[in-house]
């Protein structure tokens, strides 16, 4: 009886649930099942396949811009459907490519025409972000691709996370799938989290005693995973009135398992090692400053080719450059963009030794190297020049200081009155 | 009735006096410290230049001359429509500007040619900061359907080689300003050199599209290139010229003539006599505003309205040019320039300081009193 029903319901069973992406992708499948294989079996796992979402849905008719490679599906493809998670990733700092990994090549020398996909649709010249990225514009073709864009296309592309076929939740509740791009020496959260006690309990006990990156950046399946987060994506924290709410969140969401109070405590101890380390880092960045204000970097900036957005100029703020620069940027560059990163995040991701020996530690022996190859470029310039700085570069020194906000009014107005009075 | 009898004769006389005497260039009788003499002719319009030793460089029928006192006879120089007429200033040296390609010469004793260069725009004044070094305020107009673009050129010149030119200024100005007579147009800039000869003032026109022309007096540090605007002026506006210390600078308009201090532009002074026709004496405690002689706020004589004036380097006397004749004016006792500074070095690096922001106007002042004067 059994095997009657089962031979006459399994067509009927079939029919029902086969037809639908058969039909959706009727005039695809012939040849895709062919030369696509992996793709196909993929959609027709996936639940587009079963909701009746055909090839054409999203990737359109036009076969010749499909094999050129200009018929990739991006966010707005998936948006009309998908609005809530849309929205929420619009609000997240996914939503803007954490602003940097773009910017116009079409000037740039020895570029490749199709490039101009990374940022522009068919046919539309404005780009889809304005953000112009100064490491993105220092690469070639190549590497821009893999580089940059792998991970920041995610600002307009689903399948950054969600794989182009198939639509498994497993895949993106996988912590792995974050790694992709949150680990290596600029932001480790994912090794951060895999050797702290949430990774461990996570990989021993399983997810729901152990949190991972979604537990606690994507609560209740959200995709806005800026929840809770108090600073920027340099690590400069917000002001008072953007970061209050947003502490407020990660408290409710660590108080899931946590009491509220050790949470508070657990953020606030990370709070001022934040503050700490950037009291190191802005000693640092002074120094560098200074050395440029004194004509003493080496290069100096108007020696070496000109900075992709702000020209003949020393940058030190988040377009820093990692080429091009002198030895002393370079050392500052680590400081802020490694181990920085490093100390602060793997406070919040409650990680002792990325906190400490990879991050803190390695911040103030960057601050005795930064210093001790200021003195050295400070000294070559003493002997190469043979004179003491004139009171107008002093002074301009000085000026420069004061409108970084290094020193006060009432100390640069002493600062001058000194320098003068030692004027011969 | 026999007063009344003198009176009328009196009147009588006076009036046949003036009315003899039209082309006179002074309607009042003079103070009798004053004396006016006719020295020679200038064409109407054009420049003329006083030197240290009094004598007087002018465009006569076309040319360049000069008259030097005691000789009747007026030397030519240059046969020349000159636009602008300096001396240098040891009175050696005579800078000329003009003629069709713009040229600007430099003349030794004797009017011997020392020097000569073409420059871009047409001279409007000449200065010179010392016996090497001529600066030459140069107007360019470029005529476009729409409007004008109006170039505004410093050059600086050693009577060598080519002139050194910064671009002071570059604005498009309205089709309908562009049309004002060259002397008017070309009457908009001006420069006046500072007595430590490190900082020029100058004036230059502004034509924004939807407001009235107005000029904009400007400070400029001539190494460091560093300037920055003082005040906006009326388009009727004459000089600048700068006191004696450097740290004042005075333009005239058509209602009234104003003492700015430097830098901050700030009007410390109005002197209520018109003032769009306007020369200082060296320390500026004299000025001849559209032909009233002032020495500070007080008028001491009324020459006509339309005479034009040019103080003696060592302040005794104003040579006027009226009606095509020059007349020496005498008896001016000019106020001494103030006691140079000890270390004039270091008096200029903080003037430098100044004009590069790097120190306020208040610690310049603190600072300058430490600097004993000679």
């Amino acid at each position: 009886m059994l095997s009657v029903l089962h031979r006459g319901l399994l067509p009927l069973f079939c029919a029902l649930t086969l037809s639908a992406p058969a039909l959706a992708a009727e005039p695809c499948l012939p040849c895709h099942l062919e030369k696509t294989p992996a793709a196909v079996k993929r959609w027709q796992e996936s639940a587009h396949a079963r909701a009746g979402v055909g090839c054409e849905g999203c990737h359109g008719k036009d076969h010749d811009k499909i094999l050129k490679g200009e018929a990739k599906v991006d966010m707005t493809v998936c948006a009309p459907c998908h609005k809530k998670a849309f929205q929420e990733h619009q609000a997240s700092r996914h939503g803007m490519g954490l602003h940097s990994g773009w910017g116009c090549t079409r000037n740039l020398p020895g570029r490749k025409a199709d490039e101009c996909r990374f940022c522009h649709r068919e046919g539309d010249t404005a780009p889809r972000s304005d953000v112009q990225c100064a490491r993105f514009l220092k690469q070639s073709s190549e590497m821009g691709q893999i580089g940059c864009n792998s991970c920041h296309a995610v600002e307009n592309a689903c399948d950054s996370c969600h794989s182009s076929h198939s639509t498994d939740l497993a895949i993106v509740r996988n912590p792995n799938v974050c790694a992709k791009c949150h680990m290596g020496p600029d932001h480790p959260q994912w090794e951060m989290w895999q050797t702290s006690q949430h990774g461990t309990i996570n990989a021993t006990l399983g997810r729901n005693t152990g949190p991972d990156c979604q537990t606690c950046h994507m609560p209740k399946g959200t995709h806005n995973v800026s929840i809770g987060i108090t600073m920027n994506s340099g690590g400069i924290p917000y002001d008072e009135k953007k970061a209050r709410p947003a502490r407020a969140d990660m408290v409710r969401i660590c108080s899931a398992c946590h009491a509220s109070e050790f949470v508070r405590r657990e953020l606030q101890r990370d709070d001022a090692v934040r503050a700490q380390s950037l009291k190191l880092l802005k000693e640092a960045e002074q120094i560098l400053w200074d050395l440029n204000d004194h004509g003493l970097l080496d290069p100096m900036p108007e020696q070496r080719p000109p900075h992709p957005l702000s020209g003949n100029k020393l940058v030190t703020d988040a377009q820093m450059l990692y080429e091009d620069t002198s030895h002393i940027e370079r050392l500052f560059f680590k400081m802020k963009k490694y181990d920085y990163a490093r100390t602060v995040k793997g406070a919040y991701h409650q990680n002792p030794a990325y906190t400490h020996w990879y991050g803190n530690a390695e911040l103030k022996m960057d601050l005795i190297d930064i210093k001790a190859e200021a003195s050295r470029l400070r000294e070559r310039g003493k002997k190469g020049l043979e004179r003491k700085s004139s009171i107008e570069e002093e002074l301009t020194a000085l000026q420069k200081k004061f409108e970084r906000g290094e020193i006060s009014d009432k100390e640069y107005a002493r600062e001058k009155e000194k320098a003068l009075k030692a004027m011969e | 009735m026999i007063r009344v009898h003198r009176l009328a004769v009196l009147l009588a006389l006076t009036v046949s006096v003036f009315s003899g005497c039209a082309t006179l260039p002074y309607s009042a009788p003079l103070p009798k410290e004053l004396t006016i003499k006719k020295i020679g002719k200038v064409d109407p319009g054009a420049p003329f230049a006083v030197s240290q030793n009094g004598t007087v460089a002018t465009v006569s029928g076309g040319a360049v001359q000069t008259i030097t006192s005691g000789t009747e006879t007026p030397q030519q120089v240059a046969d020349l429509q000159a636009t602008a007429l300096s001396f240098s200033p040891s009175g050696e040296q005579l800078a000329v500007a003009g003629g069709k390609e713009n040229v600007l010469r430099i003349y030794g004793p004797q009017g011997k040619l020392l020097g000569e260069t073409k420059v871009r725009g047409r001279v409007t004044a000449l200065i010179w900061r010392s016996e090497k070094e001529v600066l030459a305020a140069a107007m360019h107009v470029q005529r476009y359907s729409f409007g004008s673009e109006l170039v505004t050129l410093l050059h600086r010149w050693n009577g060598a080689g080519a002139p050194a030119t910064a671009t002071l200024s570059d604005t498009t100005i309205k089709k309908s300003t562009a049309a004002w007579p060259d002397d008017v147009l070309y009457g908009t800039f001006a420069l006046a050199l500072s007595p430590y000869g490190d900082e020029i003032a100058y004036r230059f026109l502004r034509d924004p599209p939807l407001f009235p022309p107005y000029q904009s007096l400007v400070l400029r540090h001539l190494e460091s290139g560093q300037q920055h605007e003082l005040t906006s002026i009326p388009v009727s506006s004459a000089g600048p010229f700068f006191a004696a210390d450097g740290e004042r600078v005075v333009v005239g308009d058509a209602m009234a003539t104003h003492w700015f201090g430097v830098p901050e532009g700030k009007e410390q002074l109005v002197i209520p006599a018109p003032g769009s026709s306007l020369s200082a004496s060296s320390s500026g405690a004299y000025l001849l505003m559209n032909g009233q002689l002032y020495r500070g706020e007080q008028k001491i004589a009324s020459f006509a309205p339309d005479s034009v004036g040019a103080f003696l380097p060592d302040g005794t006397g104003l040579v006027l040019g009226y009606h095509g004749a020059l007349y020496l004016v005498s008896g001016l006792t000019d106020t001494p320039p103030p006691a140079p500074a000890k270390d004039r070095e270091k008096l200029l690096k903080l003037r430098r300081l100044r004009s590069l922001e790097l120190i306020t106007n208040e610690e310049f002042k603190k600072e300058l009193a430490r600097v004993p004067a000679k």
